[in-house]
């Protein structure tokens, strides 16, 4: 007898110790752990929750929803066999935390069963042990009726577990479920547990079939004193009862009789008896059955992805239609998802069995990759499928773009018909976009010839700008080109060609080194005698463009042509002095220093220019400053584009918005400085005559930084291919429309089938800034009037 | 065997018709909520959700939640955050989507939730029948900053009429990350309809 103790009470810690485990693995670590636990193949489902999620959905059950829910309750339902109600006593966490709270309680002398300690042995509880199986019929029931497992939400165990999830209010209510279920012990022992609990009757129905493990009392010890009810959490009078289905296996019985009357046998009380041992085999194998069936019938099928073709070459810009094939075992898989992606190109659509690719307009040979995919469903598992193509491009041929003639003047409502060469011939002329700056209308047809109509009224002399944009496909690059034209109340013969140098701008720098160049003169054009300069590359620092307002720390020309009226510098230590007056000819490699050019028109094939700054001119008043006027088309910005809320330009406008990006790329890029400007800013309309225009069929820049009092930006958007609209924004530097703008900016930009495309952009600015810029095809010229 | 007398019969049939009763007065109720990924009808899920949890557990971002405003789906899981649909687009952001929906390529859908579920309340369904809300864009706070139309990971918003975003609800399934990344916070979104 001297360690009958010790055993004694070794397996009551065992016990606390198993329910604290179970306690911190339920409650504290994983969320609704006691309701469900899935670990690969093995999913446990608290079997009252699954029962009643098969009669919730009692009127539409099939073969998935059984096997899952009985494989699920299974394993539970297994261990109840071969140990009854042990969950009860060995792992619940409310009869954890009940059991807890008695001993508390009884510590305190609150208990029920403390207070009436002198009771009679054979009294009966107060409530009696059936109604918790009426609860059990009235969970499954209410099930059926109201289609809800509604007593989940309540279900102390799972809203103890549950708990942690939660906060605030919502945990508030959660203790107030199991705060209830503790204080029920204050009226009854384990009150809850023995009276109410579904799962507990749940138990005592399968525990019907448990044959091991049970108290037995040895009769020869046994007093008859009734400690054993008394100290039963379930209440069972060991020394009279038969039936052992109630009995949670917490083996207080057996540490605290007094005699060592009661002992456990794993085979129970006087052997197994066949009769018993059939039922309780029966249902074990039936369980354990159930696992593997109902992971094979549930488990996802294998499938295979293949697209046809399986490689392919394309051109640029072409399409090609690719099927994908999804089947398992051999026979096709219909109606599944299956989502397309490739590494550069579009699609029709993103998903479908059959999709047209559309490869990329590219200039250069390249591969791309397309992936399928399916991401799997309850019966199959995904699968990928990759292939790769080949997209073959043309090598696209530089044009230029002209119009004839380049300038005219017509009377208001005459009109002049002008067409449009695209060089090299074979380009489609029918790619030409026209439009028109300034009054009147122009129609335009495919065969490349547009008509100007005049306006039938004007009230002076009205300067008109005419471009047509070469778009460009995948063999030919754009190109564009300009007509003036002047809408004249006098009747005048057509100008001749260089009537147009009605001004002479100055160009100033501190060195320009010309290789090959060639300085002559007189050379007439028109009735003008002019000096011609022409270099196949010049190298310019210090240059200033007073006119324009434009300066520049070093500027490379190639390709250079200027003519002008005047030519001053030091050439060789010596003063020069030209115009068109004298007779000159200087040729090979020119250095001039300090000089100043009174230019009529410039052109170059490129111009690279080091800080590029470009500023309006001031004038005062109440706008202060005449802008540039800067045009373009096809504008890129990249790398950190930011447009700035509105602020103000030095003390003198103070409604300006700032745009900088540390590269910008732009077609037709112009820039006009007007010789006389006027803006209303809250209509928002403008109006300038033209002075001196720079042109340059492209811009390409780094670090801009540009302060302008007004924007106009034309955007495109489209989704893949197709073209969903145009958008136009218009601001003043008073609105903040850097949120509405600024993603337009990148164009091409953003991927999901959605381009932003700025096709024009019109831009007033005071301050034009780029610390690099290069620009192409430059010709500067002023109007005359 | 089990000693059925009459006191036990009455009280269990008291308890049988008590908690009979109250349960299905309890259980009877239905609402529309914004659900987990993968579910077809609101009433199939309350009668298959056994409110452990699980899915609340193992989401990503978090936006699963147990609701707790009625008594019928106490501890039901709503989507109260968002969903990120896919793995990389957990803490979604402008440039994260952007980036995501140029190169899908290792693009793997998350649907913890729907792996989590123990008894088959949510579904593993394919892609496009998956619909957990649907948006609506409050034109008195939309900026038309087009944000929504850059992140939608299913190219379901578009420039509609009159510049505002429409949403395309065949292609939306509502996971929500307009409403996360919207800067005026215009867009909400409500239960789907079913």
């Amino acid at each position: 007898m001297a360690s009958a103790p010790s055993t004694k009470d070794a397996v009551q810690w065992a016990r606390h110790v198993s329910q604290a485990l179970f306690f911190a693995f339920f409650v504290l670590l994983v969320v609704g752990t006691v309701c469900s636990f899935t670990a690969g193949w093995i999913s446990i489902v608290e079997p009252l929750g699954g029962l009643q999620v098969l009669f919730a959905n009692m009127a539409n059950v099939n073969l998935r929803i059984l096997l899952r829910v009985l494989s699920g309750i299974a394993i539970f339902t297994i261990v109840a066999i071969l140990f009854g109600k042990a969950w009860c006593a060995w792992a619940c966490p409310v009869g954890s935390v009940v059991e807890l709270a008695e001993y508390a309680f009884s510590r305190a002398k609150l208990m029920g069963h403390a207070r009436r300690k002198g009771r009679a042995v054979s009294s009966e509880p107060r409530l009696n042990k059936n109604v918790k199986h009426g609860v059990l019929g009235g969970v499954l029931g209410s099930a059926v009726l109201s289609r809800n497992p509604a007593w989940c939400s309540l279900c102390p165990i799972g809203t103890i577990c549950r708990g942690t999830a939660a906060g605030g209010l919502i945990a508030a209510a959660e203790t107030f479920i199991v705060g209830s279920v503790v204080a029920s012990s204050l009226y009854e022992r384990r009150a809850f547990c023995r009276f109410l609990c579904p799962v507990s009757s749940l138990l005592t129905f399968i525990s019907k079939l448990n044959v091991f493990f049970k108290p037995v009392v040895k009769r020869d010890s046994c007093k008859e004193c009734g400690l054993c009810e008394r100290i039963c959490p379930e209440g069972i009078p060991l020394h009279k009862e038969k039936d052992l289905a109630e009995c949670t296996k917490c083996l207080l019985c057996y540490s605290k009789c007094p005699y060592g009357g009661v002992t456990f046998k794993a085979l129970g009380q006087s052997g197994i008896s066949k009769k018993a041992l059939v039922p309780s085999i029966i249902a074990l194998a039936f369980f354990i059955m159930v696992i593997p069936i109902s992971n094979l019938y549930l488990a996802q099928k294998e499938v295979s992805l293949s697209v046809t073709p399986a490689s392919f070459t394309i051109a640029s810009g072409g399409n090609v239609t690719l099927t994908a094939f999804l089947s398992s075992d051999g026979v096709a898989v219909p109606d599944r998802d299956i989502v397309w992606w490739a590494s550069e190109g579009l699609f029709d659509k993103s998903e479908g069995y059959v999709v047209r690719y559309m490869a990329p307009s590219t200039s250069e040979n390249k591969t791309v990759k397309i992936t399928a995919s399916f991401y799997g469903d309850e019966e199959y598992k995904g699968a990928t499928a990759t292939i790769v193509g080949n997209v073959i491009s043309f090598k696209q041929e530089p044009t230029t773009t002209s119009i004839v003639p380049q300038s005219f003047v017509v009377k208001p409502g005459g009109n002049v018909t002008l067409k449009v060469v695209v060089l090299p011939h074979g380009a489609p002329v029918e790619l030409v976009e026209w439009r028109l700056e300034g009054p009147g209308f122009l129609s335009s047809d495919v065969n490349g010839s547009a008509t100007y109509f005049a306006p039938k009224e004007v009230e002076e002399e009205v300067q008109v700008r005419i471009s047509a944009l070469f778009r460009g496909n995948a063999r030919y690059l754009p190109s564009v080109g300009y007509a003036v034209g002047k809408v004249s109340l006098e009747v005048t013969a057509p100008p001749k060609p260089y009537e147009l140098f009605g001004r002479y701008y100055a160009l100033r720098f501190s060195r320009m080194a010309v290789k090959d160049g060639l300085i002559e003169g007189p050379v007439s054009v028109g009735n003008l005698s002019l000096v011609r300069i022409r270099g196949a590359e010049a190298v310019v620092f210090n240059l200033s463009m007073p006119d324009l307002g434009l300066a520049a720390s070093e500027g490379v020309l190639r390709d250079l042509e200027v003519y002008a009226s005047s030519v001053k510098g030091i050439v060789d230590g010596k003063p020069m002095e030209l115009d068109g007056s004298k007779k000159v000819r200087i040729s090979g490699n020119i250095e001039i220093s300090d000089g100043e050019v009174l230019a009529a028109v410039l052109s170059c094939k490129s111009l690279d220019a080091k800080q590029l700054y470009l500023a309006g001119k001031y004038v005062g008043g109440q706008e202060p400053y005449v802008p540039a006027v800067v045009t373009a088309a096809e504008v890129a910005l990249a790398k950190n584009y930011a447009m700035g809320a509105p602020e103000s330009y030095g003390e003198l406008v103070k409604k300006v918005m700032r745009l900088t990006s540390g590269q910008v790329e732009a077609d037709s890029f112009s820039i006009v400085i007007p010789a006389g400007y006027h803006l209303n800013r809250s209509s928002k309309e403008y109006g300038y005559k033209a002075g001196l225009v720079l042109n340059s069929t492209r811009l390409t820049g780094e670090n801009m930084t540009m302060y302008a009092i007004y924007y106009k930006i034309t955007v495109q958007i489209a989704r893949y291919v197709g073209p969903l609209g145009f958008y136009f924004i218009k601001a003043t530097g008073e609105e903040n429309v850097g949120s509405v703008v600024w993603h337009f900016w990148a164009s091409w930009g953003i991927g999901g089938g959605y381009c932003h495309r700025v096709l024009d952009v019109e831009v007033h600015a005071v301050l034009f800034k780029l610390d690099k810029a290069s620009f192409t095809d430059v010709r500067l010229i002023s109007f005359s009037g | 065997m089990y000693g059925l007398n009459r006191r036990s019969f009455i009280a269990s049939m008291t308890g049988l018709l008590a908690s009979a009763t109250l349960l299905t007065l309890i259980g009877i109720g239905r609402g529309k909520k914004i659900r987990p990924p993968g579910v077809l009808e609101e009433d199939e899920f309350v009668s298959s959700c056994i409110r452990c949890g699980k899915c609340v557990d193992v989401c990503p971002t978090g936006g699963i939640k147990l609701d707790y405003s009625d008594l019928y789906d106490l501890g039901t899981p709503v989507l109260e955050g968002y969903c990120a649909v896919y793995t990389q687009l957990v803490e979604p952001s402008q440039e994260k989507n952007v980036r995501f929906k140029r190169s899908r390529e290792n693009a793997e859908l998350c649907l913890r939730c729907v792996d989590a579920c123990p008894t088959g309340a949510l579904k593993r369904l394919p892609l496009k029948k998956i619909k957990i809300s649907i948006p609506k864009n409050d034109e008195e706070k939309c900026t038309k900053c087009y944000v929504c139309v850059a992140i939608c990971p299913f190219d379901a918003v578009s420039v509609g009429k009159d510049g505002w975003p429409s949403f395309d609800l065949e292609k939306c399934i509502g996971c929500k990350q307009c409403a996360v990344l919207c800067p005026p916070r215009s867009i909400t979104h409500e239960p789907y309809g079913r």
